[in-house]
This record gives structure tokens, C-alpha cells and sequence, in this order.
């Protein structure tokens, strides 16, 4: 298995939590300082530099109640306090919500995309304190030297390293059901139409060749989708467009829905809207 | 995982992170262990920037009745001698023709086929006077990993992480392009009484091809099954001739099984 994968894995998290933070404390109507400053430390301490030399060391991934202990402890890196129920169901949404980004990522290098959408989202959160922000300046220069370079091959361990460290996790979450990407069963949807990854072709078309290499006879067959060319390869420069809606906030569209989570049928979903952030 | 049939034996082959362990036929005596790990090396101390990934195998093959091939990251594929009985399992030479970590093998006869991340497919040949096993064929098309690797007859089927599949001969000629899945391919089979051939991918589509190799080479499409939200990883055929197969999918506790009507 890879031994880049854990900088992905906290980043994208990390991020995950962000966005449901920010929304639980709108939807709680905390005031604006106090949650700016909530969020504001909890970036800092996940950025924080030595942390981050740390954390893109080649390694393994840590255990599945190793990493839900560090994001205890980031959680409570603020002045917010979470009960364990709260924290509960916190976790289970950033896992889920980071699971559906993996499995349905076009291509493995799609993951480092998805990375940047979160590390986007981060700054547009913490623009206003410049030192929080050149730690995040800092982490999007470090997943450029690490993941900038690599092969589709080793994104592609990297992924599979990710989607091993997810499985059999299927929680369902509210927002998924209610946009129709996850079923009661708890799986994902799959559609087959949409865009092929950049550089692919739609399915359909089978070309022969004659003993000198010239294309002489062309087939078509019913892909049994509908799929179409991909336009625009996704951007990992700075303020470039990610192509890609993966690793967005779900959360700030508007709608009017709750981050709510659930376990298998029969009980009832979970809501998080039930529980309450508090600050010292 | 593989299980490998020789003649007078089936070994249970896994091919792990760190190494390769090699069972009896129902898994309950390990019989043969091969580290990947050099005895020298630190993991600790691993450069940054430079190593990706743990040492890993991938891909397994018997080969000529009596050898197993396993792949590595390294790109060298393991050739070991593999007794009529008992575990002297001996490693007998390492290939050398890939640089990039080995996807996937296939063996036919005295032909071995390797493709690896880079797109890159080599056709080893053994030749018994000299029990040597030199490459026949390089196919080197860069741009998306070789998933997987069939040969059938005189020819070399390769499936790519783009969803393409190409047919060449054993010379490298290539024959036909198939776009054949919308996302990576993950594995294919090839039913070698018929030539029908198995292609499963994550766009949750199994498809059956028909390949022809008489005047001329041609692939023609005879069927295909969608196992709906399931991102398949795996797929065999369960019958010589092709007329039923199973497939298996990301986070799916099932083998899902085909038949023909």
C-alpha cells in the first residue's frame, strides 16, 4: 500500500470538518467572532508547520482509532466543546463524506483535486488572519512537491490505499440521501452517464487496423450509458480550476437541510442538528 | 491471491505487502515466505520524495507447469522453480524488463505476458532446451497504466486504466482499440476454448467480447451487465467455454454470478 496516503487522508478530513463546523455553528447562530475564532484555531493547530513536516513523512496509515483520536483532539483544539455523541456523529459525516469523494473520483489523480478544493475552501475561511493563511499557503506548497509529480500507477495505490481504509463503512448520511448519491442500502450511486476522465473516450467505438497500421474499419456498440467527453483537465496551480465539484462545501448551497447522519435501517437517522456545539 | 494448478499440485499464492506467501491448496500449511524487504534497508530511513509506497507484489502466474512468477514494485518479476511436492520453493531468476511496479501477468504455454503502471507490456518466452526466458515482444504505449493482460491464440489482449482495450499479436501488432469501459478497467478473463473475453471495470459494467482469429483479427461486443452502484474489481470465468462467469466489487460481500440462457 502506499506510504503517501496519510497527508490526504487528515487533509481531506480536516476539511470535511471544517465545513460541518461552520455550518452547525450558523445553524446554532453562534456569534461571528466566537465562531470565526473556532474555526481560525482549529486550521491553525492542523496546519501547524511542525505538524505538517511530520505528517508528510513517508509512512503508514494510522489505525482507524488512532486517526479518530487525533481528530478528537483537533476538534478540541478550540474553544469549542463536543460531547461524545456529538463527536460521534461529526466523524462518521467527514468519513462518509470523504469516502464518496475517493470512490467517485473520475480518475486516482482526481484525489489531489479534491485535496485542493478542500485547501481552497480552508483559505476563503481563515483569509482574514495572514498567519493562519501562510500555513495554509505552506501545506498547499507541500502537496505540490509531494503529489505533483506522481504517476496515474501511484495515485492509484494512493486511492486504493484510501478506499481499503474505507471499507465497509456505510453510514448513510441525510445530504446524500435527500441528492440521491447514496441509497438506503447505504452504497453509493453509480450513474452511468456523465463525463469520461480527461483523456479517455466514451465507450461505443471499436477500431480495427489492417497489417500496416492503417485504421480501416470502424464498429459502434451500446455502451449501455451515456457518456461524454471530458473538456478540461483539472488544475493544481494555485488559483486554478480543480474541474471538479468533489471536495467542495456540500453544506453551503443554501439549501435548507440538517448534517444529519444515520446507522442501517431500522432506526431512524441520526441528527446532528439535535446536538449542540458549545464554546468555553 | 491466486490459486496456482501444476500438475501434480495446487498452491494457494498471496501476494501481500512485504512479501509473498505461498500455501498448500487449502491454506492450512504455509509452506514457502518471500520478503521483498532487503535485509539492509530501514524503512524508517526512507528518503522522502523518493519512495512512494512499501515494497509490494502484484500480479501472480503460473508458467510452463513448474514455475511461479510473481511481480513486484520494482518491476522485476520473480521467477521461482516450484517441486512436484513438498516446499522447496527456489527462486530461479528475476526478469527485468519493466521499471515501473508490475500490474499484472498471464501465462500461455511457453509465453509469459507482464504489463505494468506505465502502460508498458512485455511478452516473455521460455525456451526449454536452454531453460532460459527472454522477451519475445515489448509493447510500450505510455499513458495509462496496463491493467490487465490476456493471451489467447496468437494474440496479446491488454486492458487500460483509460477503459481502453487493445488487441495486438504476439509480435506487437496491434489489431483493434476498443473504448470499451467509461472508468478504469479492473481485471479481464479470457475463456480460451471459445475466445470470448471477460472485462469488468468501475463504471459497474461487466462486458463480454468476442475475439476472432482466423483471415483476420477482430473484436466484436456480445454482451453486457451492469451490477448497478458496484465499482467491480474482479471477475472470472467459471466454465471453459465462457457460457458463465462471477465478478466482485468494491465494499460488495457477494460474488455475483452470471449464466448464459
Amino acid at each position: 500500500m502506499s506510504l503517501r496516503t496519510l497527508p490526504l487522508l487528515f487533509i481531506n478530513l480536516g476539511g470535511e470538518m471544517v465545513y460541518i463546523l461552520d455550518q452547525r455553528l450558523k445553524a446554532q447562530v453562534i456569534p461571528d467572532e466566537k465562531a470565526k475564532k473556532v474555526l481560525h484555531d482549529i486550521v491553525s493547530t492542523m496546519f501547524n508547520r511542525r505538524f505538517m513536516d511530520e505528517l508528510f513523512k513517508p509512512q503508514e496509515l494510522y489505525s482507524k482509532k488512532g486517526l479518530r483520536t487525533v481528530f478528537d483532539r483537533l476538534a478540541h483544539a478550540s474553544i469549542m466543546r463536543l460531547n461524545t455523541a456529538s463527536m460521534d456523529k461529526l466523524y462518521d459525516l467527514m468519513t462518509m463524506a470523504f469516502k464518496y469523494q475517493v470512490a467517485m473520483s473520475l480518475t486516482p489523480r482526481d484525489v489531489l483535486l479534491v485535496t485542493l478544493n478542500h485547501i481552497d475552501a480552508i483559505q476563503s475561511f481563515v483569509a482574514e488572519s495572514p498567519v493562519i493563511s501562510g500555513h495554509v499557503d505552506n501545506v498547499y506548497q507541500l502537496l505540490i512537491t509531494n503529489y505533483g509529480k506522481l504517476s496515474i500507477g501511484e495515485f492509484q495505490l494512493i486511492r486504493q490505499t484510501l478506499l481499503n481504509f474505507f471499507q465497509d463503512m456505510h453510514i448513510r448520511v441525510s445530504i446524500f440521501l435527500k441528492d440521491k448519491v447514496q441509497n438506503s442500502n447505504g452504497r453509493f450511486a453509480i450513474s452511468t452517464a456523465g463525463m469520461v476522465p480527461y483523456g479517455s473516450e466514451p465507450p461505443g467505438i471499436i477500431r480495427m487496423f489492417s497489417t500496416e497500421g492503417e485504421h480501416v474499419k470502424t464498429a459502434s456498440f451500446p455502451s449501455g450509458g451515456n457518456y461524454t467527453y471530458s473538456m478540461q483537465q483539472g488544475s493544481i496551480e494555485l488559483q486554478g480550476n480543480r474541474c471538479t465539484q468533489l471536495g467542495t462545501n456540500m453544506y453551503a448551497m443554501n439549501k435548507p437541510f440538517e448534517t444529519t447522519i444515520s446507522v442501517p435501517a431500522p432506526q431512524q437517522p441520526m441528527s446532528m442538528a439535535g446536538t449542540s456545539i458549545a464554546t468555553r | 491471491m491466486k490459486y496456482c494448478d501444476y500438475p501434480s499440485r495446487s498452491l494457494m499464492v498471496m501476494a501481500c505487502q512485504r512479501g509473498i506467501q505461498v500455501y498448500d491448496a487449502d491454506g492450512s500449511v504455509m509452506l514457502y515466505w518471500h520478503s521483498l524487504v532487503p535485509p539492509s534497508s530501514d524503512e524508517g530511513e526512507c528518503t522522502p520524495n523518493i519512495q512512494v509506497s512499501a515494497s509490494f507484489a502484484r500480479g501472480i502466474s503460473t508458467f510452463q507447469d513448474c514455475m511461479l512468477c510473481i511481480g513486484t514494485d520494482s518491476g522485476n518479476i520473480l521467477i521461482f522453480d516450484v517441486p512436484t511436492r513438498g516446499a522447496n520453493i527456489v527462486l530461479r531468476e528475476m526478469l527485468k524488463g519493466h521499471t515501473a511496479p508490475i500490474s499484472c501477468l498471464f501465462n500461455k504455454e511457453d509465453l509469459l505476458g507482464s504489463g505494468d503502471d506505465s502502460g508498458k507490456v512485455v511478452v516473455w518466452q521460455h525456451d526449454v532446451d536452454s531453460n532460459s526466458i527472454q522477451v519475445l515482444t515489448t509493447i510500450d504505449i505510455q499513458g495509462s497504466p496496463c491493467s490487465s493482460v490476456l493471451l489467447w491464440e496468437e494474440l496479446v489482449i491488454v486492458a487500460y486504466a483509460s477503459g481502453l482495450i487493445r488487441v495486438f499479436n504476439v509480435l506487437g501488432r496491434l489489431h483493434a482499440e476498443v473504448a470499451a469501459h467509461a472508468r478504469w478497467i479492473t481485471a479481464m478473463d479470457v475463456a480460451p476454448a471459445t475466445g470470448l473475453v471477460l472485462s469488468v471495470s468501475e463504471d459497474s459494467f461487466a462486458k463480454i467480447w468476442q475475439l476472432k482469429s482466423e483471415d483476420t483479427v477482430e473484436i466484436e461486443h456480445k454482451a453486457s451487465e451492469c451490477v448497478q452502484d458496484v465499482q467491480l474489481c474482479g471477475c472470472r470465468f467459471t466454465s471453459v467455454n465462457g457460457s458463465s462467469f462471477c465478478v466482485t466489487g468494491y465494499d460488495l460481500a457477494e460474488v455475483i454470478c452470471f449464466a448464459a440462457k
